[in-house]
């Protein structure tokens, strides 16, 4: 993986910078792109969809943006051979409301303690909530998230239910990359 | 900005000689001093764009030249402002103030001094004085429902700078955009004071689109014939590939309530809202604007006219 750092670049500079290295590099080669205003990532991602590249993106504090110009190798970092676990409702089930609630704490606790844990969980719809402080499942979405597993949140879902300010935990994503990691992977839904 | 200059203090007395003020968002500030003649002030000053120091200065000195010439005034004096690091070697500075003086001398008023200061990096700029009758005053936004818009100058010098920062090509592009920038609207301004001129600014940092906002009030909105406007083609190119300055997106988000764009081609909304330097003059003319095309080409000056002055609509400007 190449890292191009533009901390402290304004437009135009993140995307000549990033534009100059993608027109040298291997096209199975990753391109890590951090840059710290909106509209530098705003721009990269035009110019990289424009050339019809792979990309994924998340912030941490800065943002970042991984590009490869060729191949789905998004897949196969992530995927691996644990799978995905899609997490689309508050409760576990249907029928009684109460048993279902308890039912996903106790399940989302026992993924905790699996020695082959998912590679990614991803929650939408109600699903969401589990992300916030009240949730019941906060710190153990946490632990699986220190011990490596990506947990991807809707965006849109929070938004819905009005509770974006208070997620505690994982990356907030959109559609695209929601079916771009579920697209022929192993999935596993809640 | 706007936010801040409302908490700034000024003079409560009223002062029928002060004829634009602080709260004009205009060009510059106009002072009578006689029922003959009124004082224009104005003050610009920029970090380098470019890495020719010669160049820097003739662009600056031109950029701030410009604001006398958008009110319809003539340049009587200028003074130079200037920041420079102890590390850097003089003739750098040498070859700026030879760059902006020059300027100055086109523009047939004299420098008269100036200020340094030492400072980590390198700023110049020009506070110049001109001198217009006051009833020949040209303001922003007096523009009349029937008026043509004309713009002179190619756009795209932004686009086109911040692309030759990244890669450091002197080529067409950057040759095209340099010429743009070093000319004087001093023609161009004593063509239009022939005619009868409503409203007029210069293109600057808000860009084509942004400053032609500032033209505009609550009793007009300004229509666009965007296959009119004339542009340098690399900086459209160059918008295609994403090559886009962080004003140019920050003049996008400023004016995205305030325009209805009938066009859908990002690229050249992109060179329509890109801020540059030095850039030429919006004119809103009552009659004879095809004359006045004329003559402006005559002298050497790209003018087309690029828009008209319309009944109010929902939205200050519409793009077609």
């Amino acid at each position: 993986m190449i890292k191009l750092n533009c901390v402290g670049d304004v437009c135009p500079m993140p995307v000549i910078k990033a534009k100059k290295i993608l027109e040298t590099i291997d096209s199975k080669e990753t391109l890590k792109i951090e840059v710290d205003n909106i509209e530098a990532k705003e721009n990269i991602i035009k110019y990289i969809k424009s050339k019809g590249y792979e990309y994924k993106h998340y912030e941490k504090g800065n943002y970042f943006i991984e590009v490869v110009k060729s191949g789905n190798i998004f897949e196969k970092e992530e995927i691996k051979k644990e799978g995905i676990i899609v997490i689309s409702s508050d409760e576990m089930g249907e029928g009684n409301r109460e048993l279902g609630v308890a039912l996903l704490k106790s399940y989302v606790y026992t993924l905790t303690e699996l020695e082959k844990k998912p590679s990614v969980i991803i929650l939408y719809n109600s699903g969401v909530k589990l992300s916030v402080k009240s949730s019941k499942s906060i710190e153990d979405l946490k632990m699986l998230e220190d011990n490596g597993v990506k947990i991807l949140i809707c965006g849109a879902c929070l938004n819905f239910y009005n509770i974006l300010e208070e997620v505690e935990v994982g990356e907030v994503t959109n559609m695209y990359e929601i079916a771009t990691i579920t697209n022929n992977a192993k999935v596993f839904k809640v | 900005m706007e936010s801040i200059l409302k908490e700034i203090p000024i003079s409560k007395v009223v002062n029928d000689n002060l004829l634009i003020g602080y709260e004009n968002s205009d060009d510059a500030s106009v002072y009578k001093i006689s029922d003959e003649k009124a004082i224009i002030q104005t003050l610009d000053f920029f970090t380098p764009m470019l890495d020719d120091p010669y160049l820097f200065g003739q662009i600056t000195a031109s950029n701030a030249l410009s604001d006398v010439y958008a009110m319809g005034g003539e340049v009587i004096t200028a003074l130079n402002i200037v920041c420079f690091p102890k590390s850097e070697n003089i003739k750098i500075l040498g070859e700026i103030l030879k760059g902006g003086a020059n300027k100055v001398i086109e523009s047939g008023g004299v420098l008269t001094g100036g200020h340094s200061i030492i400072d980590k990096d390198i700023k110049y700029g020009l506070s110049v004085t001109g001198i217009v009758h006051p009833k020949k005053i040209i303001k922003n936004n007096g523009c009349k429902i029937g008026d043509k818009i004309i713009l002179t100058k190619k756009l795209g010098t932004g686009i086109i700078m911040a692309r030759y920062n990244g890669y450091r090509e002197k080529n067409e592009s950057y040759k095209k955009a340099i010429e743009q920038m070093i000319m004087l609207n001093k023609k161009t301004s004593e063509i239009m004071s022939k005619y009868k001129v409503n409203g007029c600014t210069d293109v600057t940092g808000f860009g084509f689109l942004g400053h032609l906002n500032e033209m505009v009030t609550e009793k007009y909105t300004i229509e666009i014939e965007s296959k009119n406007i004339k542009y340098i083609e690399e900086a459209y190119e160059y918008a295609k590939e994403f090559i886009i300055t962080s004003g140019g997106q920050k003049n996008r988000k400023y004016l995205e309530d305030k325009i209805k764009y009938d066009i859908e081609d990002e690229s050249l909304k992109e060179v329509l809202l890109d801020p540059q330097t030095s850039g030429g003059l919006i004119i809103s003319v009552e009659e004879n604007s095809e004359q006045l095309i004329e003559e402006l080409e005559k002298a050497g000056i790209t003018a087309s006219v690029v828009g008209n002055v319309i009944r109010r609509e929902e939205k200050n400007i519409i793009v077609r």
